[in-house]
């Protein structure tokens, strides 16, 4: 997405949701119940609750899956995996790293950078040439329109990503959505370790504090 | 924070790259084992995965088909009520092999009325037919012994990944105990450092006796550090044993850990003031004498024989 695409979303900001918030941003009615209670509910065997929190991330989850497996039969199966694993671990949630929805996020891409590790063992698929960055940032095109509060989260993190220096959104992406390891990043970019270590701790770095600064205002 | 020893180390360095699924398998489980006792670094990952689940956000919505969300429930259903149960690939399939058929079985076959016509034929056919099988034996035996060679390559090496995933888990557990030690020192100094705390000395209960010990009470009495050094290194068997005594009665307060170099220290809490004991006395002897006193400050408490304490080292009068 082009800068200029970023900026004409810029109005949508201020539709941004008030009320009460999930993990997400997502607004949440008074009598729903928030994450944190799913997930306890989950531990104690709720298939209603599991059911919620499923109709909540499953397109957040399916999503990534997809973009990043390219294949729908597999994202299927990994989505489902996914929300399996929650249901049968959801007591190693831990509150003190942070919140449900970047555990349950987590837990997805953790199991997605599994497939594709095992893909690329099994393929030995490396093509670092020519690889461009911008070009597997997702394009706009696709926005689902009856979602203003998706659209906004991923407008923030557009400009955020678009206002890192190429090289580090370039190990963000790599990283993120290609599964590679800083080591291999290394090897592909060949660059020392001791540089993709630095780029991938000062891209993050400025994420956070840029969503930080949107959080704010 | 002591920055001589690695392993007691924060992991700043790989927190970022943690949460991006980014680091070696072995960075990932190291770090995994210092968060189980770190919540600082436990934050800062929830801080990162927070940035790692926004960077998802850019990926355009798509929707799964509504099917989905019935198959899910019906692995629900179909995985039992066991939170811990692993759920099964339904790509793995097991092949059921039958045995092969047995040679006495075609014997009995062959032994039928047929044979009494074409005995000689079938007798021929027979030992052609074992001929051919002992020679595809003979194949099918080489084949065997190279899978079997091959196994025992595979095995090795994975012994070997064993052995070092074992040695990796150690590794890390060696750090997330110097993080507990690294922790029980914050806390032990910020107790120390408490305006209006006593200072009680433990002397030696005989002059054959080297160590030296000091108690620091907090205000209140509900807080105390016990440090102790130059102490025998206890033996494999042996422990140090902490214990209260009041009108002849001893209570047990718990164990000291004491080093390799003869230090020991332990933190001490109770609901009501130690100050209310006679005194604080250190004894090193066997475990299971302390496992035969209740600890002080419960409401069951036992006295401990003389005979339970075992050799008792230092002592102090409390005030």
């Amino acid at each position: 997405m082009s800068n200029e695409e970023l900026e004409a979303q810029r109005p949508l900001r201020s539709q941004r949701a008030s009320g009460q918030q999930t993990d997400f941003g997502e607004a949440l009615g008074a009598d729903e119940p928030d994450d944190r209670e799913l997930l306890r509910r989950i531990v104690a065997q709720d298939k209603d609750a599991l059911d919620i929190l499923y109709s909540r991330y499953i397109t957040a989850v399916y999503s990534m899956a997809l973009h990043m497996l390219k294949q729908p039969p597999l994202a299927e199966e990994v989505s489902q995996d996914v929300f399996m694993n929650i249901w049968l671990k959801a007591a190693s949630f831990n509150a003190d790293r942070g919140q449900p929805r970047s555990w349950i996020m987590s837990v997805a891409h953790h199991r997605v950078i599994d497939v594709i590790r095992s893909r690329r063992r099994a393929y030995q698929m490396t093509d670092p040439e020519g690889y461009d960055t911008l070009e597997r940032m997702p394009s706009g095109e696709a926005t689902v329109e009856n979602q203003v509060q998706q659209n906004l989260d991923r407008e923030r993190i557009m400009r955020a990503l678009a206002d890192l220096p190429e090289n580090q959104r370039q190990v963000i992406l790599l990283a993120y959505f290609e599964g590679y390891s800083q080591s291999e990043m290394a090897e592909l970019l060949s660059e020392p370790l001791g540089t993709i270590k630095t780029r991938v701790r000062l891209a993050m770095q400025k994420l956070r504090a840029s969503l930080q600064e949107d959080d704010d205002q | 924070m002591t920055t001589n020893n690695r392993t007691t180390r924060h992991p700043f360095d790989l927190l970022e790259a943690f949460a991006l699924d980014a680091l070696e398998p072995e960075e990932e489980l190291a770090v995994e084992v210092h968060l189980e006792g770190c919540r600082l670094c436990a934050s800062l990952v929830g801080d990162n995965q927070r940035v790692a689940a926004a960077i998802a956000d850019s990926v355009p919505a798509s929707s799964p088909p509504p099917a989905l969300r019935q198959r899910l429930l019906d692995s629900v259903d179909s995985s039992g009520a066991e939170p811990s149960q692993p759920s099964v690939s339904p790509r793995v399939r097991v092949s059921q092999r039958r045995p092969p058929r047995s040679w006495s079985r075609v014997s009995q076959a062959l032994a039928t009325r047929w044979t009494r016509v074409l005995g000689p034929a079938i007798a021929v056919l027979a030992l052609v037919a074992i001929g051919i099988s002992t020679a595809l034996n003979l194949q099918m035996s080489d084949q065997m012994g190279a899978v079997q060679s091959e196994n025992t390559a595979l095995r090795r090496q994975l012994d070997q990944s064993m052995a070092t995933t074992t040695a990796l888990a150690s590794a890390s557990n060696t750090m997330s105990q110097m993080q507990g030690n690294l922790q029980r020192w914050q806390e032990t100094s910020y107790a120390l450092a408490q305006p209006g705390n006593h200072t009680l000395v433990l002397s030696p209960v005989s002059p054959s006796v080297d160590s030296r010990g000091v108690l620091v009470l907090s205000e209140d009495g509900t807080e105390a550090v016990l440090m102790a050094s130059d102490l025998e290194v206890p033996r494999p068997d042996s422990v140090y044993h902490v214990w209260l005594t009041r009108g002849g009665q001893w209570y047990w307060a718990g164990e000291m850990d004491v080093d390799e170099r003869g230090w020991g220290t332990m933190p001490m809490r109770s609901q009501d003031s130690l100050m209310q004991y006679d005194s604080v006395q250190v004894s090193h002897g066997t475990g299971a004498a302390a496992a035969m006193a209740s600890p002080a400050g419960s409401s069951e408490r036992a006295a401990a024989a003389a005979g339970m304490v075992g050799d008792l080292v230092l002592v102090a009068t409390l005030p």
